[in-house]
């Protein structure tokens, strides 16, 4: 039967009407084919939860795995490109004569528990039939029975209504066109809640609620013929609530950046003259270095070749030998990593292995300190552990997108510890007499986060002002040479934090997490045309 | 294959047409307000395996699925929301959910009549979906993995690689405009579709990480794979040994040979541009790059379309006949065999069922028009060896890597690094191992500076995406004048 | 037993015992998935002005679509209202404003002056007339002596925001246009030069305008302003008036000559009523005093006017007709009958699948493809059902395709499915005249095709002195007499928006008369 669509605006379409179109299904036929168990995602702390988690890890061990756990994730999304997302997932990981196996699903339901259990065990023994593997996971606190709400202020989901929302992106808005010459253009207001559940075989039982917010506010400044497109910074991804919006004086930050533009737009413009120069960069430009350069090359997986398949390997190649005496920088380079900072992108209670992190320090005084570890790869670093005398444990970085993914060692949230005087970016572009100033560079780096090239808003300094805007600046350099040639830091007051990811392993991931740095001088920064071929 | 025939007997990992279906007919069943109801489904199964320093580091087996459903209640605008839960409960919350969104936005149903879509015979499509690739199952992709560690290990170096077989089903049903329906050809429905895909990479560093090797494949088929194995094992094996201790050489312009993987990785932006802007991005007039700019006499964007932009050996095409390039196609999708570049003119763009019709007047018909999703490059007769053998002076490359556009709207300019193995050639031989470069190069310049080209051959193109869709390439090496490597790159 | 029995019940018993040391327990509530947020909106805790903006446009949308879900009827489908601003919103619009204005930090002496003409339209929501009052004087006040264009241009900002018309954001309703006035003649002495302010008195004039004769309300404030403005005409001396026209860049017209064209002018403003009582009389008088009075107003000599008021409609083309009654089709516009002659082209309806989508993710099966005729047949249909006899013809030309469908197009196909989408929109009785448009491909390689005007086009343009005709966004309609003659012209009679209403009204108005006129004949 066919009904033109006139006809069903006629009948005013309702349900029924649109269940007959379906050809007069028989209600019986979708009635009776519901699907198997209920997926109500209680509360995480629910017991029913835990029961699910340890039916996982039980059928794991006594299907052979001589370790065991499991991770279940209960992911909500909205105001971002894919609209509103809730998703339930498990993933148990087994330990078999030192091979690990995955399993990963969508269904909680105990059935399923004990399949992806036997089934994970399935995929570690397909590989243990090689020699046994000496395997040591560094030993850990286990947690037992306890919860963690990330602390923010106001539930994005629970305690702000979508209207308010809509109501404040709007407003702010409204307040850039009050502004004469200025549009507005991206407002947008991303936040991510994801319940999670962990269980080992040692007995760890944990659950956390970890919280993500986002945002933009471009605005257009359209004058004298050009025009000038920017965001406001203050918005990058961070371990927050709805404060993130509320929490901060953010007309306030607009206004500035659209007084920045007006300024700009007035700058003159200048080519690119390629050489080397004294260069000051903002605060967003040492994060996105620091992340792409030290964050990626002391992550401890891919030091040892895990990653050689794929986003690449770390010029720190000999971890066991520059441990505690590589010069990876300039002596006021310090950088510690720390996944329970309030706020951080990155933060958790525990990570995947269900390691509570701590705070601990990558780079000391310019000297390579640690690295990026979990359990497992603590582990390898034992010897140069024990001859420093210093206790073998995970720094707690093994993480993971959703359950259903495997946990890999991603980069915690970082800090670049600011320098002794109280200088900001004015300030350190003042101590320049002549030179560049950068500002948001963003950076492409090689795959062994050594060899970078970086573009971003460049202005010519003289005499301690910033006065002219550089056009197609691209700046060349190599990230050991780039950090022992760190001149002066900006103050604690100067510190800002952003929220970055990264992407790693087969299958990809991409995973989140936040870098505080102060604004930094670098000397002899070369800068070249990156347009311009050979 | 005895995990072939396994599979069989097993359960389905992924969503039958009839789950599928019922989805949309049970969401419907929860539906209040009237309107109507869609559905897109989305299903995967994986099974990985990755290994490091020559030992399986992790095998996996996993699945899930994305359900976008809609809502546009009578009074409502259109409103969704993404599950991955089926059962009653969570459907009708997502039902609500998509309800209240649609609520938020009421607006009068438009009563214009609708055509009828036009209906298209079905296209013969060389197959997608490899009962093989479903068949390699955890012990096999355990065997294979070792097959292709050892002779990296025999000869004291380290390899690390990744193999994966996956299944995926996709599908999108809907309550509306049920007279337009043409069964799966029609716009409102997409068929339930079921493809595969396999991959095995792998590469091979020495201990001291002085050198390192590369080689991998992909195809919906792993029979295609399977037997390549060794080889892929093999050659890794033999670049890491031939690309230790490289010396630096100055950048600058040199001739280069492109292994099939560098031509595939260097034009992979190229491939990805060959559709029509879309109408939103007409106000920036000269975009894209097979625009010639903005007449103001026709008040029109003058297109390339019939300029020669390439070198005339350069055609770039698709058949879906082609078993080595079955791709899921989208209902609609014009017939048959699409060449986007032929002989070094531009023939044809990619464009989409509603957003390309304002650009349709020279075409016949109307449909999507694929752009570059998988291809086919023409190729030659000159081997590799016959490049170098040919060359005084310039650069074997095995494959590119981090690029990123420095100008994508006109010459595709683009910069990227050389990886896994880098060789000096002097007078016809490979003299030595050279540190990599990074370089910047529009991939048009570089199809315009050919000096030779060799046959052509599948190449690594998986998708990266989780149950994303198939992207075969077939490309050819290539012998190309006057390459930019810019800097110099002492990664390895 | 079965593992979900055995499972519930090891469950209750973990309740029990793991209730405490697991903290919440589910008697908590469970959390459903895709729950609905618990909170609402509370604009008592909104802390700026720019948010309480936004919640005033949501509310006033949000009781539009609760209308239009308890009525059925979609506001823009209704007959068009002249008095619409007059009419003030619903109360929980102004009382929005209210609660969220008392919550914001800012207040009339505070509030950011960039920001004036927001705050005071919120507190005009509000119906806080005195707050606004101040807001606008501190913006007023803060004017430097000698900027008199700032002044000028922010007395025309007030009097249209008090008139509720030009503003992003929700408009006022009812409109204030007194409390404006009282503004802007309390500041007007600010402008040393005459001229100044006899611009300042046209500008009140014009805003909200209605006829000298009308005995309304706004009749009564335009007669009040017009005596204002004729009296500061009658102190400028010609030399002043010279000066004028020279700074806007009219040279070499006499002060004279300039104080003539604004009298005419002040009479095609004002004077609606008497060019309206001249139609009663006969088409000719009316399109003469129109000639007349608006070519004099910019000087021009009548036969240069570019509207084809009083000019014979020409005969209409087509390749196809349908719906036509008459033989020859040609010969419509039909005699002795009123005609609209509406100039349709595919472009009119491409903007209209807009409203099916919002900011989600869509999916293509639930958005109708780029079709329809709405945007004009909403207007049309209700000028048909006040005016039955009124024949309305839609001229239109060939695209080549229609919605999607391209293969096997032809003209009468096109034409058959423009019909029905207009007969689908309640446009019960209309002419479809379809020409296959002329074009050329452009040289290869590119090769597209360029469609060109249709004869109907053409001639419609009355020899280029009318450009409207191939207005593509609006389309454009003419209304012809029983004689054949053009007597108004239009842009676009689009659904919905405060100027395609007025621009509808205007038409009834013609129509009536010359419908009355035709029947006090016989």
């Amino acid at each position: 039967m066919t009904i033109s669509r006139r006809d069903l605006i006629k009948l005013g379409v309702k349900a029924g009407v649109g269940a007959t179109l379906l050809g007069g299904l028989p209600s019986q036929l979708w009635a009776t084919s519901a699907a198997s168990e209920p997926s109500m995602p209680i509360p995480i702390t629910d017991p029913w939860i835990k029961e699910l988690a340890l039916r996982a890890v039980d059928s794991a061990r006594s299907a052979g795995a001589q370790y065991a756990d499991v991770r279940l994730t209960y992911t909500r999304e909205k105001g971002g490109s894919h609209g509103t997302v809730e998703a339930l997932v498990v993933g148990v990981r087994s330990l078999v004569d030192g091979y690990w196996g995955f399993a990963g699903g969508r269904l909680w339901t105990p059935d399923e528990m004990a399949r992806l259990g036997r089934e994970s065990v399935a995929q570690a023994r397909a590989l243990s039939i090689g020699p046994v593997r000496k395997f040591d996971l560094a030993a850990a606190p286990i947690p037992v029975d306890e919860h963690w709400t990330m602390p923010i202020e106001i539930d994005p989901f629970e305690e702000v209504s979508d209207e308010e929302i809509s109501d404040f992106l709007r407003g702010l808005g409204y307040f850039i066109e009050v502004h004469p010459n200025f549009e507005k253009d991206l407002l947008i207001a991303r936040f991510l809640v994801q319940d999670k559940a962990f269980a080992s075989s040692e007995g760890a039982y944990c659950t956390q609620r970890l919280y993500r917010s986002a945002g933009a506010v471009v605005a257009v400044l359209r004058k004298n013929g050009q025009t000038l497109r920017r965001g406001v910074d203050t918005l990058t991804p961070a371990g927050l609530g709805w404060e993130l919006f509320k929490g901060q004086p953010l007309r306030e930050q607009i206004r500035r950046l659209m007084d920045e533009m007006e300024e700009d737009i007035m700058m003159p413009v200048k080519p690119v003259e390629v050489g080397r120069y004294n260069v000051v960069c903002d605060a967003l430009t040492i994060t996105n270095l620091a992340s792409l350069t030290l964050g990626t090359a002391t992550q401890l997986d891919r030091v040892f070749g895990y990653e050689a398949n794929a986003s690449g390997t770390s010029y720190l190649n000999d971890p066991l030998g520059m441990l505690g005496s590589f010069e990876i920088g300039a002596p006021l380079l310090t950088l510690t990593a720390d996944r329970s900072e309030h706020g951080g992108a990155a933060t958790v209670a525990w990570d995947d292995d269900g390691v509570r992190p701590d705070e601990f320090t990558l780079v000391r005084e310019g000297v390579l300190h640690d690295f990026q570890t979990t359990r497992e790869s603590a582990a390898w670093l034992s010897d140069a552990y024990t001859k420093a005398s210093r206790e073998i444990r995970s720094h707690g970085c093994a993480a993971a997108p959703t359950a259903v993914e495997a946990p890999l060692t991603h980069t915690p949230n970082l800090r670049i510890h600011p320098g002794g005087e109280a200088l900001d970016f004015v300030d350190l572009v003042s101590g320049i007499e002549e030179g560049l100033a950068i500002k948001g560079m963003h950076v492409d780096m090689d795959f062994q986060g050594l060899n970078g090239l970086g573009q971003g808003r460049v202005y010519e300094v003289k005499n301690g002002k910033r006065v002219a805007r550089i056009e197609g600046a691209g700046f060349l350099f190599r990230a050991p040479e780039l950090w022992k040639s760190l001149v002066a830091l900006g103050g604690e007051e100067s510190v800002r934090r952003y929220g970055t990811t990264s992407k790693k392993g087969e299958p990809e991931q991409t995973m989140y997490h936040s870098v505080s740095a102060p604004p930094a001088v670098f000397k002899e920064f070369t800068v070249i045309d990156p347009k311009r071929k050979a | 294959m005895s995990g072939a025939r396994k599979y069989m007997e097993e359960e389905s990992r992924i969503l039958s047409e009839a789950e599928c279906r019922q989805i949309l007919e049970r969401a419907h069943a929860f539906a209040r307000g009237g309107g109507e109801t869609a559905v897109r489904i989305k299903s995967w199964w994986q099974g990985e395996l990755r290994w490091a320093r020559n030992r399986a580091a992790l095998s996996s087996d996993r699945r899930n699925v994305a359900v976008t459903i809609m809502r546009k209640t009578e009074y409502g605008g259109a409103g969704s929301v993404t599950t991955n839960q089926v059962d009653d409960a969570a459907l009708e919350a997502a039902v609500r959910a998509a309800e209240r969104k649609s609520d938020q936005d009421a607006k009068p149903n438009d009563p214009s009549p609708t055509p009828m879509i036009p209906s298209y015979t079905r296209q013969p499509t060389a197959p997608i979906w490899s009962a093989v690739t479903v068949g390699v199952d955890t012990a096999s992709r355990a065997e294979i993995a070792r097959k292709v560690i050892a002779p990296a290990e025999m000869a004291g170096f380290y390899s690390a690689g990744y193999l994966e077989v996956r299944e995926a089903a996709t599908a999108t049903y809907s309550t509306a405009y049920r007279d337009l329906l043409t069964g799966e050809y029609s716009p409102v429905e997409t068929p339930y579709i079921r493809w595969t895909q396999a991959q095995c990479s792998t590469t091979v560093r020495d201990v001291s990480g002085m050198g390192s090797g590369w080689a991998g494949l992909s195809s919906y088929d792993w029979e295609r794979i399977g037997s390549e194995c060794d080889a892929l094992a093999e050659r890794a094996v033999q670049k890491c040994r031939a690309s230790r201790n490289p010396v630096a050489l100055e950048p600058g312009r040199y001739t280069v040979i492109l292994e099939p993987q560098a031509v595939a990785d260097l034009i992979e932006m190229l491939v990805r541009s060959l559709e029509r802007d879309r109408p939103e991005e007409k106000s920036n007039r000269y975009g894209g790059p097979w625009r010639l700019g903005y007449d103001e006499a026709t008040q029109l964007l003058l297109t390339k379309m019939g300029l020669k932009v390439v070198d005339e050996r350069v055609t770039i095409e698709h058949d879906p006949l082609d078993p080595r390039l079955g791709i899921v196609m989208s209902p609609l999708e014009r017939p048959g065999p699409v060449t986007w570049i032929e002989n070094g003119v531009l023939t044809s763009l990619g464009h989409s069922f509603i957003k390309g019709i304002e650009e349709l007047d020279k075409v016949n018909g109307l449909h999507t028009l694929r752009s570059g999703i998988g291809y086919r490059m023409s190729g030659g007769e000159t081997s590799i060896e016959e490049m170098i053998r040919t060359t005084r002076r310039g650069l074997l490359v095995t494959r590119f890597s981090n690029m990123r556009a420095l100008d994508d709207f006109s010459s595709l300019l683009t910069t990227g690094l050389t990886r896994d193995g880098l060789w000096l050639i002097e007078n016809g031989e490979i003299t030595k191992a050279v540190k990599n470069f990074r370089f910047t190069e529009s991939p048009l310049f570089m199809l315009n500076n050919i000096e030779q080209i060799g046959e052509a051959v599948p190449v690594f193109r998986p998708t990266k995406k989780e149950g994303g869709e198939l992207t075969p390439a077939i490309v050819p090496p290539i012998k190309a004048r006057d390459f930019s490597f810019t800097s110099l790159i002492d990664a390895v | 037993m079965s593992i979900k029995q055995t499972t519930n019940m090891v469950r209750v018993l973990l309740l029990l015992v793991t209730a405490t040391a697991v903290g919440a327990s589910p008697a908590a509530g469970q959390t459903r998935l895709f729950e609905a947020s618990r909170a609402k909106a509370d604009v008592s805790t909104y802390t700026s002005v720019y948010d309480c903006m936004a919640a005033v446009d949501r509310v006033r949308k949000a009781l539009e679509v609760e209308e239009f879900r308890t009525t059925g009827v979609w506001a823009d489908t209704m007959p068009y209202d002249p008095d619409t601003r007059m009419r003030p919103w619903p109360p929980a619009v102004g009382e929005t404003a209210r609660k969220c204005l008392l919550a914001t930090a800012e207040d009339a002496a505070s509030a950011p002056l960039g920001a004036w003409k927001l705050v005071a339209n919120l507190y005009l929501h509000a119906g806080m007339e005195d707050s606004a009052r101040a807001v606008v004087e501190r913006r007023l006040d803060a004017v430097e002596p000698d900027s008199a264009q700032e002044l000028k241009a922010l007395f025309t900002e007030l009097l249209f925001l008090y008139n509720g018309q030009g503003a992003r954001w929700t408009e006022i309703r009812p409109t204030r246009l007194a409390l404006a006035d009282e503004i802007v003649l309390s500041y007007v002495g600010k402008l040393s030069d005459p001229i100044d302010r006899f611009v300042v008195y046209r500008q009140m004039a014009i805003t909200g305008k209605a006829d000298l004769t009308d005995d309304s309300e706004a009749g009564v404030r335009t007669r009040r302003i017009v005596t204002l403005l004729k009296a500061q005409l009658d102190s400028l001396t010609d030399g002043e008036l010279q000066r004028w026209a020279e700074e806007n860049g009219t040279v070499g017209v006499s002060g004279a000559e300039m104080r003539k064209r604004i009298e005419a002018l002040g009479a095609t403003y004002f004077g609606r009523n008497a060019m309206l009582d001249s139609l009663r009389v006969s088409t000719e008088a009316y399109s003469k005093i129109v000639r007349e009075t608006e070519t004099a107003a910019w000087g021009q000599p009548p036969e240069s006017y570019s509207y084809p008021i009083g000019q014979r409609a020409p005969r209409l083309e087509g390749d196809i007709w349908l719906g036509c009654e008459q033989d020859p089709c040609e010969a419509y516009p039909r005699p002795g009958r009123v005609s609209l002659v509406a100039f349709h082209t595919p472009e009119v309806a491409a903007t209209r699948n807009r409203f099916e989508l919002g900011n989600e993710p869509i999916l293509p099966s639930l958005v109708s493809p780029e079709v329809g005729c709405a945007v004009r047949a909403v207007p049309l249909r209700r000028l048909q059902e006040r005016f039955p006899e009124l024949d309305i013809i839609i001229v239109t030309r060939t695209t080549g395709r229609y919605a999607y469908v391209k293969d096997g197009t032809t003209p009468e196909r096109e034409a058959e499915l423009l019909l029905e989408c207009f007969k689908s929109h309640g446009l019960e009785r209309v002419v479809v005249t379809m020409t296959k448009t002329p074009g050329w491909r452009l040289p290869e390689p590119d090769g597209r095709w360029v469609g060109q005007p249709t004869a109907n086009w053409t001639n419609y343009s009355f020899g280029g002195i009318w450009r409207d005709a191939d207005r593509s966004q609006q389309g454009s309609d003419l209304l012809v007499d029983q004689d054949g003659y053009v007597i108004h012209t239009g842009a676009g009679l689009a659904r919905g928006g405060a100027g395609a209403g007025w621009r509808e009204e205007w038409f009834a108005e013609i129509i009536e008369i010359l419908l009355e006129r035709e029947k006090a004949k016989t």
